[in-house]
């Protein structure tokens, strides 16, 4: 993780980031990958998101679970430069996530059609989040063994934090490379390739949403 | 499903630029006039950054989550300090009073014992008669405070009642200069003659000095006899 030490400082003896951050210094830190700019705003903007969260009464929702997975389309957002810069960061942080808690109640079926218009439609959302959330979700039913020689395929190297930029340019790794790594032969890579990536892609034909969401 | 085989090869293989130079310009002509494996190559391109999207998005996720229990571990550890430190502080706190105490009664032990005709008992009774006396006034060094008001009347006031481990705290007008004072026991017989100092307001008669029983007390300039009960 990159550090910043001139940006970013904390005390051990006398509590921690008790530094104001402006918002152009918050948006380099998260540009940066900056652990103590995440400290910063899970210390800061957390207490009011769990207090936004915990106004839906309609459905229990863990909170931390929201903010996690609103910080993260808002990193991923601002390195992807689909922040717009019209609001604080923290506006678009909650905006963010009250979007997850509305998708959620309405996923729930807890909702008004009323509320339905609540749903922001600015740069809080983008189409991707629903895809990313169904493929996650039939990633996660995939043996380790398919996920893995995908991922070497995809050319994501493991425990390698993806920045946008890198995502964007990926290029295919050569079998001969992928059965080097794991120490097979390349036809057997280039079959068990083909064997999870069509598994990959029955599964999702056959979710009706990630046909839905891809139409 | 053959076909799809053979596509899905052909896909691998021109992605991974190593068809030859013929195939790959058969396979950008096919491109053109075969939608299937048009769209095949798309859904194939597609996949692939939606796995790459997904995976950034696990990987940002995972990350947050781990630096946010990091940084609830230090909170953790920084509420447990403090609570360890004020804990430490109270104990101190605690302690001293009790080695303070301690010290206290000690010092009247070895005083009291060094004094003539005092056994190990009384002394315990004088030590529990001062401790009665802190736990009634919060301080022996308050009585000093009150000498302005304890000093317009005589005490012990008539018929006073007090225990065997009680300080007595014999008070009179500051302006009795009285050079003696004298207890009676019942029979009218002194039982105590103590030469006061000039100035001096108030005398304290420490715990068991005198059995249960009534007594009285006076001082020369006072002709009253003031009485009080000693009770066990």
């Amino acid at each position: 993780m990159k550090k910043d030490g001139k940006v970013l400082s904390h005390s051990l003896a006398f509590g921690y980031y008790r530094k104001k951050y402006n918002e152009t210094e918050i948006l380099d830190g998260i540009n940066a990958n900056n652990d103590d700019m995440i400290r910063y705003i899970y210390k800061n903007f957390f207490p009011g998101i769990k207090a936004m969260v915990h106004s839906f009464h309609t459905l229990y929702l863990d909170s931390e679970d929201v903010f996690q997975e609103g910080l993260t389309r808002a990193i991923i957002n601002i390195r992807e430069n689909k922040f717009s810069g019209k609001s604080s960061f923290y506006t678009y942080l909650t905006a963010i996530c009250r979007n997850v808690c509305l998708k959620e109640i309405q996923k729930s079926g807890k909702i008004n059609d009323g509320s339905k218009n609540d749903l922001a439609v600015n740069d809080t959302e983008t189409p991707d989040d629903e895809l990313i959330n169904r493929m996650t979700i039939l990633k996660d039913k995939m043996d380790e063994a398919c996920k893995q020689i995908i991922d070497l395929r995809f050319g994501i190297q493991k425990d390698k934090i993806l920045l946008p930029e890198e995502g964007a340019s990926l290029e295919n790794t050569r079998f001969e490379e992928i059965a080097r790594q794991l120490n097979i032969e390349t036809d057997n890579a280039r079959q068990r390739f083909k064997r999870c990536f069509e598994k990959l892609k029955i599964a999702l034909s056959n979710d009706y949403l990630w046909r839905e969401l891809a139409n | 499903m053959k076909k799809n085989s053979i596509n899905n090869d052909l896909i691998e293989r021109y992605l991974d630029n190593t068809l030859p130079v013929v195939e790959r310009e058969l396979f950008d002509e096919r491109l053109k006039t075969d939608p299937t494996l048009s769209k095949e190559l798309t859904d194939r391109i597609m996949l692939q950054k939606s796995w790459v999207k997904v995976t950034m998005h696990n990987q940002v996720k995972r990350h947050i989550g781990h630096v946010i229990t990091i940084e609830k571990q230090y909170r953790k550890i920084l509420t447990t300090r403090w609570l360890a430190a004020a804990s430490l502080v109270v104990i101190i706190g605690i302690g001293s009073l009790f080695f303070l105490q301690n010290n206290q009664n000690t010092k009247d032990r070895e005083f009291l014992l060094s004094s003539k005709g005092i056994n190990k008992d009384n002394c315990e009774k004088m030590i529990q008669g001062r401790q009665n006396e802190v736990k009634k006034y919060g301080s022996v060094d308050s009585l000093v405070k009150n000498k302005m008001d304890v000093t317009k009347r005589y005490s012990p006031a008539d018929n006073a009642v007090f225990n065997t481990s009680d300080t007595i705290l014999f008070t009179w007008p500051a302006k009795d200069r009285i050079g003696m004072l004298i207890i009676f026991d019942q029979k009218g017989l002194k039982v105590l003659e103590k030469p006061i100092q000039t100035g001096l307001v108030e005398y304290k008669l420490l715990p068991s000095r005198l059995k249960p029983g009534t007594y009285t007390w006076t001082i020369p300039t006072d002709e009253l006899k003031h009485k009080f009960l000693i009770k066990n």
